[in-house]
């Protein structure tokens, strides 16, 4: 049976190419949309892990104003985290955060930058509350909250996450229905072949096997390929494809996958495609050589 | 043994193909099928190898009447029998050795057993050096040759053969009749459609007459 695979491959070479193309297409641009997946949930991840809402304390605050306002936050809203970070907290962080500029480092010291309070809070909806809260303490010089920035993200994250699902679902159908239409051709290429099979004994199955077989191999042409080209751009060139998105370009660093997770995502992206040219090879079979 | 009961065919269009058929063949025999185009030898044929269905009546194979077979029981029937078709139906995209291979692949037989009885079978036809040949390149008699070697490759029990003196020159098709005497003294049963009244007479084999789907001689002998 393989002997034969190998024989119909060499002798449709064109029906070969056009079937693992568009196999691969489907499965390229299914990888890329995985990636872009993969670091949109990775940027969430990261947002979600800082402060939401930053307050900033006067320099003469008093503690009790500051514990008040504490305790009126935590009493009132579902707050995962509440650091407070002393002025020379602030600066040592400031001096992390600049150490390759002299210059900047300088200029500033502890009396500059002022306290704050860093707070995260489990619902997203409870930051503005917990912002104008603040705003009206009088221990507060001002409050910032990055409300809009996580907006932006998590609506350009659905954006990615709906367009891929729509592209590469109508590009996985499109590849099932490119092979409907070559296998149908092949059946009817190979007409007379199959019925002198049949009335010399073939069964069902040797019939119908080796097209079926074929559209599995052509898939794993494909995903072979796909994954080839996916491994090549991250690993190698380690280019990430959410760098092209101008207000993602930072974050989108690409992915340090370890060898089982390498092996886990050939696996997958080779199944799938082996799966894709089982359907549509499966479905010609199904359609056009019915007893 | 088969055993043909009571057999009529009728297709969708009202034509009657075959009209109360009975019939019974025993193992080993040759029986020659004649008749004028249109009497309903290629139906007989066609009921016999299960690609048609009886209209009334039956077809009993070694005691399994062929209307009962599931599909399973419909591929043994066939790989039971070597099928000599009137339109030969060897394929031109591939080589003598490929048409006559597909019998013994269809059996999962291995490369090298396919090999060796694909030989041995064109060598009983004579026709060994033209195993890599095209049926394009091969003369009317060569080709219904390669047919016979399909239809025997498997050592079937049962060989029926429609027309096989068709198309060809009075010479080749008296060495065809000679070759499916010969394959019928090796033990296969054999059931021959054909037109030519010489070889039948010179046979003296059993003859079934059919005319307009009826049997109207059944008896060893001559053609007429």
């Amino acid at each position: 049976m393989i002997k034969k695979l190998f024989t119909s491959l060499r002798r449709s070479p064109y029906q070969t190419v056009a079937a693992v193309v568009i196999i691969f297409i489907s499965f390229f641009v299914a990888t890329v949309y995985l990636l872009s997946a993969m670091t949109a949930q990775r940027i969430l991840n990261e947002l979600a892990s800082r402060p939401q809402v930053i307050v900033f304390l006067k320099d003469d605050a008093k503690t009790e104003d500051v514990d008040g306002l504490k305790k009126s936050i935590n009493d009132q809203f579902k707050i995962k985290d509440m650091k407070y970070l002393s002025k020379d907290d602030a600066l040592t962080r400031y001096k992390e955060q600049n150490k390759n500029d002299q210059l900047l480092l300088e200029l500033v010291n502890a009396n500059i930058l002022p306290a704050s309070l860093e707070v995260s809070a489990v619902n997203a909806s409870d930051l503005e509350k917990i912002y104008t809260l603040s705003k009206a303490s009088p221990a507060v010089s001002d409050a910032v909250y990055q409300q809009e920035e996580t907006k932006d993200l998590l609506s350009w994250v659905n954006s990615i996450r709906i367009s891929g699902v729509v592209l590469v679902g109508f590009l996985l159908l499109e590849s099932i229905l490119v092979l409907l239409i070559i296998f149908a051709l092949k059946i009817t290429i190979r007409r007379e072949e199959i019925e002198v099979m049949r009335l010399v004994g073939a069964s069902f199955w040797q019939i119908r096997a080796p097209f079926i077989l074929e559209g599995m191999f052509y898939g794993f042409l494909a995903g072979v390929f796909s994954f080839g080209l996916g491994y090549y751009f991250n690993v190698v060139l380690h280019i990430n494809p959410l760098g092209v998105i101008p207000a993602l370009a930072n974050y989108a660093i690409p992915f340090d996958l370890t060898a089982l997770n390498l092996a886990i995502w050939g696996l997958a992206e080779i199944a799938g495609a082996v799966a894709i040219g089982f359907i549509g090879s499966y479905l010609a079979v199904w359609r056009y050589l019915k007893d | 043994m088969i055993k043909i009961q009571d057999l009529t065919k009728k297709f969708p269009d009202g034509t009657i193909a075959l009209s109360d058929i009975n019939l019974q063949i025993a193992d080993g025999e040759f029986v020659f099928i004649v008749g004028p185009s249109g009497a309903g030898k290629t139906t007989l044929f066609k009921l016999l190898n299960r690609e048609y269905l009886p209209g009334s009546g039956s077809i009993i194979f070694d005691d399994k009447d062929l209307s009962k077979l599931k599909s399973k029981e419909i591929v043994n029937h066939r790989r039971s029998l070597g099928m000599i078709f009137q339109d030969l139906k060897l394929l031109v995209n591939k080589t003598v050795f490929e048409n006559i291979a597909v019998s013994l692949e269809v059996l999962g037989k291995k490369d090298k057993e396919i090999k060796e009885k694909v030989l041995e079978s064109l060598n009983k036809v004579d026709l060994v050096g033209h195993v890599w040949m095209f049926p394009a390149q091969l003369s009317g008699g060569e080709l219904q040759r390669v047919a016979i070697a399909r239809a025997i490759v498997s050592s079937p029990k049962y060989l029926f053969a429609d027309e096989p003196t068709g198309n060809v020159d009075p010479a080749t098709a008296w060495s065809i009749i000679k070759l499916l005497g010969d394959i019928n003294k090796s033990g296969t049963t054999v059931l021959v459609a054909t037109h030519n009244a010489e070889a039948v007479d010179v046979l003296e084999k059993r003859v079934v007459r059919l005319e307009d789907g009826r049997i109207v001689k059944d008896k060893k002998g001559k053609y007429r």
